[in-house]
């Protein structure tokens, strides 16, 4: 046993010991049998001399750090073995074991502990953040987006109409579309947590109120590369160090390249798993370049300007973060359900 | 689209992928693959009746002999309605089907070896079948090859690929194989653009009959040339509808489509494998023997082939004969010309129809089909005489019938291509990858996209007519480019180059901060739903619903409105979590509330039950008006808000009784109270609900978020006086405190009410009100002087309210 282990070992001996502790004479033989010239600690300091005097300091040092501590407890125990026999009882019969008067703290909703974090990780790259009206023209909703009327794509975000003209927001890239009307470039701008709405029938991954996030940048010389950089940080903010992202080519009219943005799954770490279909990836939203026309709906010049844009749903991020497998939690608000967050 | 994998080993022989990395491509060039279906590995054998013979002792029974080629082999079958010569599939004993194995069975002195299968056993998706198919034991095309494996005959791996919206050209198998050929860089048998042979080998027609053309036929009118560029037809003489054979019946199998008959589909493998939807009409039902392609008239109707009766208007395309709409043009067929048993002779349409006209109908009459998906898409204008001709060619062979003169036409199918301007080095602008010209081009030959190299980095794009409808400009050529080189070469870097501050999102701040103070309170947050039940709405509001904001297309009828406050999201809370025994709640959400002129953003909150955690030092007590109320008050005095109160005029979801509502300079920021009994009641809650709403308004901004000014704090003590006064019933503590903070000004720093009493000394409707003043005059007075200030406001407030000072 070297010295280490033997401190250590003196160490636990000693409090198991001092449990056995009844009275003032228990307490002095405990005292004599390590703190006394023959006692315990004094013959292991007397085995320093065997040691490199580098090995001396350190264990000196240790040796000395439990000296003191067995002082300081056997003190400890003195003052209060001292103490009064009617002082005693009352120390006897306190119990600070019993649960102090508690007051419950609230809980914040999963989606908004995405949101937060969203706001956040965007400020911190510089983006400005946004947001606007879920009463939306079609105008602003569709044909901007480079989706006119009886575009097929129409009915991929199936709309709840409120007249001819205004409708509940498919997306959030109305408030894009009214951002890019009013800015110079180059800006970056993101909508967090916007509320949405779309006809879906609703099941265990749709609803048809639901959250996006949303971001735009504009530059001279943007391009998918920074695309995907800015969505790695972004996704790194959210599930953690380590995650990477990768695209594959999909079909949004105001995206050209389009792409549909994959995470590692943070599960497996890629690996593979049962939640990411033993693909190591899993799917989150859309993403791509701004489209040339949408760029001429809103008078920026796309020879002169290039733009990344992307957007999905808060409630698949939060599915994914918790491990939520029902989108329709979200809005039941059991209580039980939300004091998990 | 459904590609079977089996179709495309026929094609592409030994350069055919293996499946798994086939779905991998897939995916990385764009295709969502939706589902995979695998082959079934069973020994089923199709097999020949030989004959039938129904067993005395047995009520209902058959014994039914049968044959494989090889040997006879005899069954025991309930089902009267085998034919003899008729093809059945058949599994032997020992065969797996449904779980169960099959086992020889006696019946009497006859053992049945085996048996025959329906469409169930076969484990067939019965949306594929016809109906007669699906009836009883599945009888087989008549010229199934008998003897064989039935899954190897009809069934292989199936591919069930997601389309993108803008990709017309790959709603087709060819389409589908074009991409395949270019990712694997399979070297093809020739180009798919000019081949429309691929359907024929499978067929060896030969010897096609032709006649002269029909002597009455008057030929095609388009009326509507914008709806229908152009249009073609032709007439196959002397047809006779059928089951169709067994080689359709595999393909239609392989594209899982539902046989009708064989002239139907013909129609249908055309468009599946070549993406050009066809129309078949029976020539002998066309009135007046001419085709028009009009636009439909108000108070004009079809009953069309799916039953139902469709109404038309001047915005529909439609083809008509002399008297009436026979389709929907290039949506749906109508019931009048339909193809049918007696058909003798058939009119096949081929056309280009503009996909604005297409999709605009279809989404009106909702009504989607094979046919208007790929319409309202774009299909290729210059390919739709071929196919028509080529659809003619299988139906003359596979009915024995003849082609009756040429093919007609009307309109023009000339195609201009468009030329594009593709700069290579705009590759690496946009997509962060170089590109080098040879990797260009190699891609755009093998997808057929033809191109003239202008400069060292400059091409001319020529886009081809299977890609008008989503090739526009140089992003589509790039991006088609980047599908081949591939996404993942994508690697993430910042070039982002400005850099500015940005300022932070006031609304966001605000509302982080209150959601953190509410919590810190023992709120839960909530986020609910928008949509409020009419028939709650009416209850409450009748007809004052000017202001609200309905939806005209609700997803549950009767949930048109969108929530003006949040009162009814959280009853509707409330009353789950009641109903799991979750009877002290304390909510809160951050939202909007939605009116005809505004969507204003609010901070609701709502209790019910006791305010706090029962214990052995605290007992439990539950919340009331002035506990909620007090939330408020303390988050307005947190920030200094300057807030007076009025008594509630809303007066339709608050008690009119037990509610306030709160005003910094006239305007009214929020209000509080008990929830109305009557809302309440509705979602069957028997607890009292208070619910206040605070609006998220730059006022309130402006006090929450302002920087805080430092004032110095007083180095002189506290001075506390407790007063009591006596005042009519009628007075309004609030009133006597407003009173006296304005009496006292700024060295009164806290007055808190403690105390009400009424009864022994104090007069009739008369009441004790105490209250506790803090004063901090910066100072320090003698005892005298603080008397004399405190005599002075008491003696006011006593002249303005009537009071006394009880002593």
């Amino acid at each position: 046993m070297n010295l280490e282990e033997q401190i250590d070992k003196i160490k636990k001996e000693f409090y198991s010991e001092l449990e056995r502790v009844k009275d003032i004479s228990d307490l002095e033989g405990v005292r004599i049998e390590y703190l006394s010239r023959r006692g315990k600690i004094r013959t292991l300091f007397s085995e320093l001399k065997n040691l490199s005097e580098e090995e001396r300091k350190e264990a000196g040092n240790r040796l000395n750090t439990l000296k003191e501590e067995i002082g300081q407890s056997l003190e400890r125990i003195r003052s209060a073995l001292s103490k009064k026999p009617e002082e005693i009882k009352k120390f006897e019969l306190f119990d600070f074991s019993i649960p102090g008067q508690n007051f419950e703290i609230g809980y914040i909703h999963p989606l908004n502990i995405i949101n937060e974090e969203l706001y956040s990780i965007f400020r911190n790259l510089n983006f400005k953040v946004i947001d606007g009206f879920e009463i939306e023209d079609d105008y602003h909703n569709f044909e901007a987006l480079n989706i006119p009327k009886w575009h097929p794509a129409r009915k991929m975000q199936d709309s709840f109409y409120i007249d001819e003209e205004r409708l509940l927001r498919t997306h959030t890239s109305p408030v894009q579309i009214r951002a890019m009307e009013s800015l110079t470039p180059p800006f970056r701008i993101v909508t967090v947590g916007g509320r949405c709405y779309r006809r879906d029938a609703i099941d265990a991954t749709h609803s048809p109120v639901f959250h996006q996030i949303e971001g735009l940048v504009v530059d001279e010389n943007v391009s998918l590369s920074d695309l995907s950089w800015t969505l790695t940080e972004m996704m790194r903010g959210i599930f953690g160090k380590g995650i990477n992202v990768r695209f594959i080519p999909s079909y949004f009219p105001f995206v050209e390249p389009g792409a549909e943005t994959l995470i590692s799954c943070p599960f497996c770490m890629g690996n593979g798993c049962n939640i990411c279909g033993n693909s190591g990836w899993i799917e989150l939203g859309g993403s791509g370049m701004v489209h040339p026309q949408v760029f001429r709906n809103v008078g920026i010049d796309p020879a002169k300007f290039k733009g990344f844009a992307f957007g999905w749903g808060i409630e698949r991020l939060a599915m994914i973060k918790f491990g939520i497998g029902d989108i329709r939690l979200f809005f039941e608000n059991n209580v039980d359900f939300l004091r998990q967050f | 689209m459904i590609i079977s994998y089996e179709l495309l080993k026929e094609i592409l022989k030994d350069s055919t992928p293996p499946i798994d990395e086939l779905i991998k491509k897939l995916i990385n060039i764009g295709f969502e693959v939706e589902d995979l279906t695998n082959p079934v590995n069973k020994n089923v054998i199709t097999v020949k009746v030989e004959n039938i013979e129904k067993i005395e002792s047995f009520n209902d029974l058959f014994k039914v002999n049968i044959s494989d080629n090889e040997q006879v082999i005899t069954v025991v079958t309930s089902w009267d309605k085998l034919k003899v010569g008729g093809i059945y599939a058949y599994a032997p004993p020992q065969t797996e089907i449904l779980g169960k194995i099959v086992e020889a069975r006696k019946f009497g002195d006859i053992t049945s070896e085996g048996m025959l299968l329906s469409y169930k056993e076969l484990e067939i998706k019965p949306d594929f079948l016809s109906a007669e198919e699906r009836e009883g034991i599945m009888e087989l095309p008549s010229d199934t090859p008998v003897g064989k494996n039935f899954y190897k005959l009809f069934l292989s791996a199936q591919i069930n690929l997601k389309v993108p919206f803008n990709r017309a050209d790959c709603y087709s198998f060819l389409g589908i194989l074009r991409e395949i050929l270019t990712a694997f860089e399979i070297s093809s048998p020739t180009d798919i653009k000019n081949n429309i042979n691929y359907i024929y080998p499978t067929f060896n027609i030969t010897k096609i009959k032709r006649d002269k053309a029909k002597e009455d036929f008057q030929g095609i009118k388009i009326i509507s040339k914008d709806a229908c560029p152009f249009y073609s037809c032709i007439i196959v003489d002397k047809i006779k509808p059928d089951k169709s054979p067994y080689l359709l019946r595999r393909l239609l199998f392989s594209f899982e489509i539902r046989p009708i008959n064989n002239i139907v589909d013909i129609a249908n493998l055309v468009m599946y494998f070549y993406g050009q939807p066809l129309h078949t009409f029976d020539y002998n039902l066309i009135s007046g023997k001419e085709i028009i392609v009009r636009q439909g008239k108000i108070g004009e109707e079809i009953n069309a082939i799916d039953g139902k009766t469709y109404p038309l208007n001047e915005e529909d395309l439609v083809i008509a004969d002399n008297l009436h709409p026979m389709a929907i043009a290039g949506i749906i067929g109508g019931a009048s010309t339909e193809i049918n048993n007696s058909s003798k002779a058939v009119l096949i349409e081929s056309a280009y129809f503009n996909p604005l006209y297409i999709n605009r109908t279809s989404s009106r009459l909702n009504i989607n089909t094979d046919a208007s998906a790929r319409f309202s898409r774009g299909v290729d204008r210059t390919r739709t005489k071929e196919l028509a001709i080529m659809a003619a060619n299988l139906i003359a062979f596979v009915c024995k019938g003849t082609i009756a003169g040429e093919i007609y036409q009307d309109g023009t199918d000339k195609f201009e291509p468009k030329r594009i301007s593709f700069y290579i080095p705009e590759f690496k602008r946009v997509t962060g990858i170089d590109l080098d010209r040879y990797t260009a081009t190699r891609i755009l030959n093998r997808l057929e996209i033809p191109f003239e190299i202008k400069s060292v980095d400059q091409l001319t794009v020529k886009v081809p007519s299977f890609r008008e409808t989503d090739i526009k400009e140089d992003v589509d050529i790039i991006e088609e480019i980047l599908r081949f080189v591939g996404y993942d070469k994508i690697t993430p870097k910042a070039s982002l180059s400005y850099i500015k501050y940005e300022y932070e999102n006031a609304n966001f701040q605000l509302q982080s901060k209150l959601r953190n103070i509410l919590a810190g309170l023992g709120f839960y947050e909530i986020v609910t739903d928008t949509f409020v039940e009419d028939d709650l709405i009416f209850r409450v509001y009748g007809d004052n619903i000017g202001d609200f904001v309905r939806i005209k297309n609700p997803i549950k009828t009767g949930w048109s409105f969108l929530s003006p406050n949040k009162v009814f999201q959280f009853c509707d809370v409330a009353a789950k979590n009641l109903f799991r025994k979750k009877t002290d709640l304390k909510l809160f959400e951050i939202g909007k509330h939605y009116l005809k002129d505004s969507e204003d953003e609010f901070l609701d909150i709502a209790l019910t039950g006791n305010r706090n955690i029962e214990s052995w030092l605290e007992k439990p007590a539950k919340v009331d008006f002035f506990y909620g109320k007090g939330i408020i008050e303390s988050l307005f005095n947190r920030y200094k808000l300057p807030f007076k109160e009025r008594i509630s005029i809303e007066g339709r979801i608050l008690d009119p009784i037990e509610s306030v509502e709160f005003y910094i300079d006239n305007v009214k920021i929020g209000s509080f109270g008990k929830v109305e009994k009557k809302i309440v009641d509705f979602f069957g809650i028997n607890e009292e609900i208070f619910y206040g709403s605070i609006k998220l308004s730059s006022l309130l901004m402006k006090y929450i978020l302002q920087s805080p000014k430092y004032n110095p704090t007083p180095r002189t003590q506290e001075v506390i006086r407790d007063i009591a006064l006596v005042v009519d019933e009628v007075v309004k503590v609030g009133d006597v405190i407003t009173k006296i903070r304005a009496l006292a000004s700024s060295s009164l720093t806290n007055i808190t009410f403690f105390d009400v009493y009424r009864g022994k000394n104090i007069p009739e409707n008369k009441k004790s009100i105490a209250l506790r003043l803090t004063f901090n005059f910066g100072i320090n007075l003698k005892g005298e002087q603080i008397q004399n200030t405190l005599e002075k406001i008491i003696n006011e407030v006593c002249l303005t309210f009537n009071a006394t000072l009880r002593r």
